[in-house]
């Protein structure tokens, strides 16, 4: 198949790979590119991860501030993500004010925060009603080649795994926060979720190729968080049985990454 | 931070290097799929990426840029929310981030030879990662190697090199805390080949006699880094020559 | 929650809420519908195949365009997010090969949420379309199942209580939410949207609830279907 095929009609030049059970980039159907994890390369961020999922590369670096706490909750510091998908990254996106899809794919990382309660929000809080911490996870994809939002995840992840707190105390007379960062505790994270995405190829007699994707979040202990499908066409429940399947095999891999870049 | 001593006794600057040395430069071209042209440069600590799009048909916002006989050049600055000491509110569209935009887009279009693109437009999108003083001179230097990348026809390199004076002699290349230290900030970018200045900004005060000494700092630098940027995409293009007479 | 390995299916401790539909309520839409799951109620108003600029137009097929309304104020990310299944249920539901060039414009405002918000809102835009007599492919069917665990004094593990179309306390209640949108010709599953850390098995028998759940709305769907159409024969 020729490249020209390929941008003349992307759906035949697709279509007779999908034909033989391969991709265009020699992988198979269920086959996951290859991840790469690194944690730290940003020393001025807390906590930071850059990982590249074939293609796909994407930046995570968190920010600690100290701020007042909300009134009804007076114990509970806040997780503020944040997607940029920055017209560098895809000559999709336009200048200006975040894409629907970054909007959309920062909702999605603040409900997986909620879900899975990857941080207790209490273990933020400094002095109650006075004083939290308020960690900003901004996440930028610097290479847009799809799966943005399971890049996305990981980096969040193993950002936030490397984030270390300065000890803070109040000044009794002044009342300002004091911090000594001689003193750093690790942030501690409940567990370790994975995103997998899928697209659904209907069947290939059929005139659409694609039609719809499918993210799923799990963690190592069997536990389902997330499982979004915002439309497309019908799948069987042997379908999602697959996928969901896939997606805990997936999940164990990422998580051996995510405890080997940790412990070294 | 008035009064800090910028260069040592022993005529050293606060992070170790002499007053004309660089910091190190690492750089790499090519990085992304997606752009045109890419390039990845970090000078000390500070880190930029350059990711360029085009030639291209204008994107529709851009229609009242387009010429006829030329091409136009798009520049967008953004620096990451967590690339500095303290978080920035926002990464794209304050005042900074837009002077820096404007200006690396009037150097571009004075070192691309855009009457070769007419009607076209030519997107300079840069991210910071890590900022630690000299961003526009780093902006530049990436921004060069992406173009190359890109295979975008310029007229020569473009280097930049900013330079500062402390009692009376100059330092090149300075980073974030000589930035703070509030003396005068010359930076300037050039056509190393042709010898022509095409961008150059003074912040601050010096007296007029030793703007010649600032200009020759860095011009010096420029050449430096010319010299480090020149030999990285020779040694990219052995490389991929290589493959072309061993297949 | 992990510990809970008997999963008992109960019927919820509420009477099931009750539906209600009226449909062509607003004049100046070609479809349009106020549909009500228990104290929640959705307003949907539906344009279309209308006319669209021509930079914006495709080529082979019409476009969706959802505006998803919170009670007051502009939405926010969470109803960005809520919007994309609409979105993506309607683009697929809609034979949008059938008018090329136009623009199916479809508001959804929420006139109150009490719970099971997005399977509402979904079904409200269903009737909607289904009010202005678009083709579709099928007739999509949402249903929002909760999750709780229930501790029984007699029995010591915790059991699981399955609850179909929540309110919004019996939400907050449960660790999982779980909106489901089937068509009714397979009854194959289109679009998923679930909350809350759950085993697969959990899962799957919310899986199995939502679906059986699906008849009752089928059910009504017909029945408002069938009031309409007698009403305008009257006439």
């Amino acid at each position: 198949m020729s490249d020209l095929t390929k941008h003349i009609q992307p759906v035949e030049y697709y279509k007779s790979f999908l034909k033989e059970q391969v991709r265009p980039d020699t992988r198979t159907l269920q086959q996951i590119r290859q991840t790469t994890l690194n944690v730290g390369p940003i020393t001025s961020a807390d906590g930071s991860a850059l990982v590249k999922i074939g293609e796909t590369m994407v930046v995570c670096g968190v920010k600690a501030e100290l701020t007042q706490p909300t009134v009804e909750e007076p114990t509970k510091g806040m997780i503020v993500p944040n997607l940029d998908l920055p017209p560098l990254c895809s000559s999709k996106y336009r200048t200006g004010p975040p894409s629907e899809q970054a909007q959309i794919g920062t909702q999605f990382l603040d409900n997986l925060i909620k879900i899975s309660k990857l941080v207790n929000s209490e273990d933020l809080c400094v002095v109650p009603d006075q004083l939290v911490w308020v960690l900003y996870c901004d996440v930028i994809c610097l290479n847009n080649d799809g799966g943005v939002m399971d890049a996305a995840v990981i980096a969040m992840v193993a950002a936030l795994q490397s984030v270390k707190l300065p000890s803070v105390t109040m000044n009794e007379e002044t009342e300002t926060p004091v911090t000594n960062f001689d003193e750093m505790t690790p942030l501690k994270i409940n567990c370790l979720p994975v995103a997998t995405s899928f697209t659904f190829f209907e069947r290939l007699d059929n005139e659409e190729i694609t039609s719809g994707h499918m993210t799923i979040v799990t963690d190592a202990d069997d536990n389902l968080f997330l499982l979004d499908r915002p439309g497309g066409s019908s799948i069987t429940d042997g379908q999602l049985d697959q996928c969901l399947q896939r997606s805990f095999e997936r999940t164990k891999e990422v998580v051996k990454l995510y405890n080997a870049v940790h412990s070294s | 931070m008035a009064g800090m001593e910028l260069v040592s006794d022993q005529g050293y600057r606060i992070d170790g290097r002499k007053p004309s040395e660089l910091r190190r430069i690492r750089c790499n071209m090519g990085v992304f799929t997606q752009a045109d042209g890419s390039a990845y440069i970090e000078q000390g600590n500070t880190k930029v990426l350059a990711a360029i799009y085009g030639p291209h048909e204008a994107s529709n916002n851009m229609r009242n840029r387009v010429c006829l006989d030329r091409g136009f050049v798009n520049c967008e600055f953004s620096q990451a929310t967590f690339s500095s000491a303290e978080r920035k509110k926002r990464s794209r569209g304050d005042r900074k981030g837009r002077d820096i935009s404007a200006h690396i887009k009037q150097t571009f279009e004075a070192a691309i030879r855009t009457s070769l693109y007419p009607r076209s437009q030519i997107d300079i999108y840069l991210q910071v990662l890590h900022s630690d003083g000299s961003l526009y001179c780093a902006c530049v230097n990436a921004a060069t190697l992406a173009l190359i990348d890109a295979g975008i026809a310029m007229k020569d390199y473009v280097c930049a090199c900013s330079a500062s004076l402390t009692k009376g002699s100059s330092l090149i290349d300075i980073n974030h805390v000589e930035e703070l230290a509030g003396c005068a900030e010359f930076s300037a970018s050039i056509l190393p080949k042709l010898d022509q200045i095409i961008y150059s900004e003074l912040n601050g005060r010096i007296h007029q006699d030793e703007l010649g000494l600032l200009v020759d700092a860095v011009s010096t630098g420029c050449r430096d880094i010319f010299a480090v940027i020149d030999q990285f995409v020779r040694s990219r293009l052995a490389e991929t020559a290589s493959y072309f007479t061993h297949s | 929650m992990k510990d809970a390995t008997n999963i008992s299916v109960e019927l919820p401790p509420t009477p099931p809420r009750k539906f209600n539909c009226e449909m062509n309520v607003l004049k100046n839409t070609d479809g349009s519908a106020l549909y009500s799951e228990g104290d929640t109620e959705v307003m949907v108003g539906v344009y279309g195949p209308a006319d669209l600029k021509e930079n914006k137009q495709e080529v082979h097929e019409a476009l969706v365009d959802v505006d998803f309304r919170p009670k007051h104020g502009s939405p926010t990310l969470a109803e960005k997010y809520l919007m994309q299944f609409i979105q993506g249920v309607c683009e697929n539901a809609i034979m949008l090969t059938l008018h090329p060039r136009t623009v199916f414009a479809i508001i959804v405002q929420i006139m109150q949420d009490q719970g099971s918000l997005l399977s509402c809102a979904i079904n409200a835009t269903c009737m909607a379309l289904q009010d202005a007599g678009i083709a579709m492919k099928y007739m999509p069917v949402a249903v929002t199942v909760a999750i709780k665990s229930e501790v029984h004094s007699d029995i010591e593990d915790p059991t699981d209580v399955i609850i179909v179309n929540p309110n919004l306390k019996e939400e907050t209640e449960s660790f999982a939410v779980l909106t489901y949108v089937f068509d009714n010709v397979k009854q194959n599953l289109l679009c998923t949207h679930t909350r809350g850390p759950m085993l697969p098995k959990q899962h799957e028998r919310c899986l199995e609830t939502a679906r059986g759940a699906t008849e009752r709305v089928l059910t009504f769907f017909r029945e408002s279907i069938t009031q309409k159409v007698a009403a305008g024969l009257e006439i």
